[in-house]
């Protein structure tokens, strides 16, 4: 039996530019995942929504959540 | 022409920004906070970018205040690329590229090495040295010939300023260890035997490392003295062949380790037989600093256009040699 595990994160009620620009900030790094690991990152109206997707490893989802609410943290401090 | 440095490679994350006139570079500020691990361990690559997250936004915000200029000043952002630890790397790199996307700044990213170069020739003048860089992260004897960077000699194993910190710390004390192993070894003449390992024109620490340890344990001050030495030869014997070998005029020493002065007290004789003139960064940019990216994004940004976003990517292991200088 396999596991598949789905997170998503949303960023509600963020500017289309905010969200464009953190956006932009995180994707180049979505490379080179792990086998069986995906994030799919959509720009909807005025959300940001982190699709994380893991077969079968939960410890490197929860460390690429981790990593990645990081990095969102710190997009959105300094551009404010 | 005002830019942006972030260097955020290894335990450091710094911010810098330079105003560029001409051939000039005025450095307006420079903050870093600094990561220390604790008494006896080494950077652990996730606690260290932790760190970077927490501080990113205060170094930021001190910097462009010290400097007295807002980010839409700003003509543009260089970020540390690599070489360097992953996710260290990732947060300055995810720092850069937010003001960039959002300010609509040009961004640039450097080679962490190169930056070590360019801010030494900028702040000592140096025209077309032999360049030693050592630190924790390299330890690699360059000269440039047609565009490039071109390795003379470099480590086997480790580096330079791993040898001093790994040392250090299994005397206990916290990285970086390299002041506290040259002051203990002020105060002792008395040379143990140990290995020396020159091959061709690369140097071997680990067997140095491995050998000088058992000593410590009879003497501190006599194992710190003995390894200082026998490192230090073997890094001055390679930099008399490398300027013998290129018949370069100026030697210049850059990296964190550039602040011993014993490395410099021997390499300057090195150079008295050679009649070649010596440089060494001065102390307080000698480690990691925004300053080292920051110029060397604007000497790129005279020749080159800005990177796309989609390409502004980080590599671990992105060697100095491969990078082609146009500048």
């Amino acid at each position: 039996m396999s596991l598949t595990c789905q997170v998503q994160v949303i960023l509600n009620n963020i500017s289309k530019k905010k969200a464009k620009a953190v956006k932009k900030a995180l994707e180049p790094d979505n490379v080179n995942f792990p086998k069986g690991l995906s994030l799919y990152v959509e720009n909807i109206d005025s959300k940001l929504i982190f699709n994380f997707e893991s077969k079968e490893n939960m410890k490197q989802l929860v460390g690429t959540v981790d990593e990645v609410l990081e990095h969102i943290q710190v997009a959105l401090k300094v551009i404010e | 022409m005002i830019g942006l440095g972030i260097e955020s490679t290894a335990h450091t994350f710094s911010c810098a920004i330079i105003e560029k006139k001409g051939k000039k570079g005025k450095i307006l500020s420079d903050v870093r906070k600094i990561f220390r691990p604790e008494a006896g361990q080494g950077i652990h690559p996730r606690e260290a970018s932790r760190h970077h997250i927490e501080n990113s936004p205060i170094v930021l915000s001190e910097c462009l205040n010290e400097a007295n200029v807002s980010v839409k000043d700003l003509d543009i952002i260089s970020y540390a690329a690599g070489p360097g630890l992953g996710p260290c790397l990732r947060v300055g790199a995810v720092v850069a590229r937010s003001l960039s996307s959002f300010y609509k700044i040009p961004i640039y990213p450097v080679n962490h090495a190169i930056g070590h170069i360019e801010l030494g020739k900028l702040l000592t003048g140096a025209n077309d040295p032999l360049v030693l860089l050592v630190s924790g992260g390299h330890t690699m004897l360059l000269s440039f010939l047609n565009k490039q960077w071109r390795v003379f000699g470099e480590t086997l194993d480790i580096t330079l300023g791993q040898l001093l910190d790994q040392f250090g710390r299994s005397m206990g004390f916290a990285s970086p260890c390299g002041k506290n192993i040259e002051e203990l070894a002020s105060t002792s003449t008395n040379y143990v035997s140990l290995p020396y390992s020159v091959k061709g024109n690369d140097v071997s620490f680990s067997g140095l490392l491995s050998a000088t340890k058992p000593i410590s344990e009879k003497s501190k001050v006599d194992a710190c003295y003995s390894l200082q030495e026998t490192a230090f030869a073997m890094i001055s014997e390679t930099v008399e062949r490398a300027l013998s070998f290129t018949s370069k005029k100026e030697l210049m020493i850059v990296g964190g380790v550039a602040a011993n002065k014993r490395l410099s007290e021997m390499l300057k004789d090195v150079c008295k037989r050679h009649g070649a003139k010596f440089f060494v960064v001065p102390l307080k940019y000698a480690g990691d600093c925004g300053s080292q990216i920051c110029w060397t994004g604007l000497l790129e940004s005279q020749v080159k256009k800005s990177a796309t976003l989609k390409d502004t990517f980080v590599t671990q292991s992105w060697r100095l040699d491969s990078v082609v200088v146009n500048y």
